[in-house]
């Protein structure tokens, strides 16, 4: 797993490389590799497509202008981006009025390669919805933590260095995240379709 | 009421993992000019580094624009200016004559021949 990332790592500084001598494709391998991962992580912690879609793409602006300065073997691309895109999330949270909430029914994509009927359909978009909402409902850092490492994936010593943290905090902060969530959940149980598992 | 199991919180993450949002052509365009844009300018393929280097569509238009109105005057002068044009085609450009005037002006001013020397 570990010689994965590290390939894809490489791949990654590879292309930029690339990018910064002017291959053009290259770029555009990076924002098919790139784009969709940071967008998706912008969309589920501000829950505003237009945001998303802002601070995604100045995330690959700035990529863009550091490919020259580049040095391979010092950064992963991809935590660095995720960080550049944690802190612009974070300036935008904290400019936003206090009392709104985020994370409408609309923040959260249509499934990308939705097969199943139409019944099975919307019930996992209502999850889905279900998620985001009670995703919004977190206080932010907690709300990054989550995503980060139950979205996107990541193991919690990149999380810590996405987030300039210990891992201990990043631990604390996802375990109290986890337990938000199950607690906002919980009431929507019956409706999310869960209740005939036994539970 | 029971809590929401971990089980099912993992099944909602697994799911919101398994359909992530598509990016939107718009996006991913936006970001592919902006990436257009700022690559490195010396490693740029020559047609794209001599478009800046004229200043793109406004730098280009202007040069075709000075280069027309050159070109025009230059067939079609108005009256009140010598027709270089016609002189050069005709071979009559008069330089001759300019210069035995300025021969006879310095000779004038200095007071001696250059042959006489």
């Amino acid at each position: 797993m570990q010689d994965l990332l590290d390939d894809q790592r490489d791949a990654d500084a590879d292309l930029l490389q690339r990018y910064a001598a002017g291959d053009a494709a290259a770029a555009r391998l990076l924002t098919t590799r790139l784009a969709p991962r940071l967008h998706g992580h912008a969309l589920r912690v501000l829950g505003d497509r237009v945001e998303a879609e802002d601070v995604a793409q100045e995330a690959m602006l700035r990529l863009w202008r550091q490919a020259p300065h580049w040095r391979p073997g010092e950064a992963k691309v991809t935590t660095w981006l995720y960080r550049v895109v944690a802190n612009l999330c974070t300036d935008r949270l904290r400019q936003r009025n206090a009392g709104a909430v985020p994370g409408g029914l609309d923040a959260v994509a249509e499934p990308a390669d939705p097969a199943p009927g139409a019944a099975q359909k919307i019930q996992q978009a209502a999850r889905a919805d279900a998620l985001q909402q009670a995703l919004a409902s977190l206080p932010d850092r907690q709300r990054q933590a989550v995503v980060l490492r139950h979205i996107d994936g990541l193991a919690n010593p990149e999380i810590a260095d996405i987030l300039g943290i210990g891992i201990e905090a990043v631990e604390s902060l996802t375990a109290r995240g986890k337990r938000a969530l199950a607690a906002q959940l919980s009431a929507q149980r019956d409706a999310l379709g869960f209740e005939d598992d036994g539970f | 009421m029971m809590d929401f199991d971990t089980d099912r919180l993992e099944d909602l993450f697994a799911a919101a993992r398994a359909t992530p949002p598509a990016l939107p052509d718009r996006l991913q365009a936006r970001i592919l000019a902006d990436a257009e844009q700022h690559m490195p300018m010396a490693r740029m393929a020559w047609h794209r580094t001599l478009w800046q280097v004229l200043g793109g569509a406004a730098g280009l238009s202007g040069l075709v624009t000075a280069t027309a109105v050159g070109v025009w005057l230059g067939v079609a002068p108005p009256a009140t200016l010598p027709d270089l044009a016609g002189q050069v085609v005709s071979g009559d450009l008069g330089l001759s004559a300019q210069i035995d005037t300025e021969t006879e002006a310095l000779a004038g001013v200095y007071g001696w021949d250059m042959e006489e020397s």
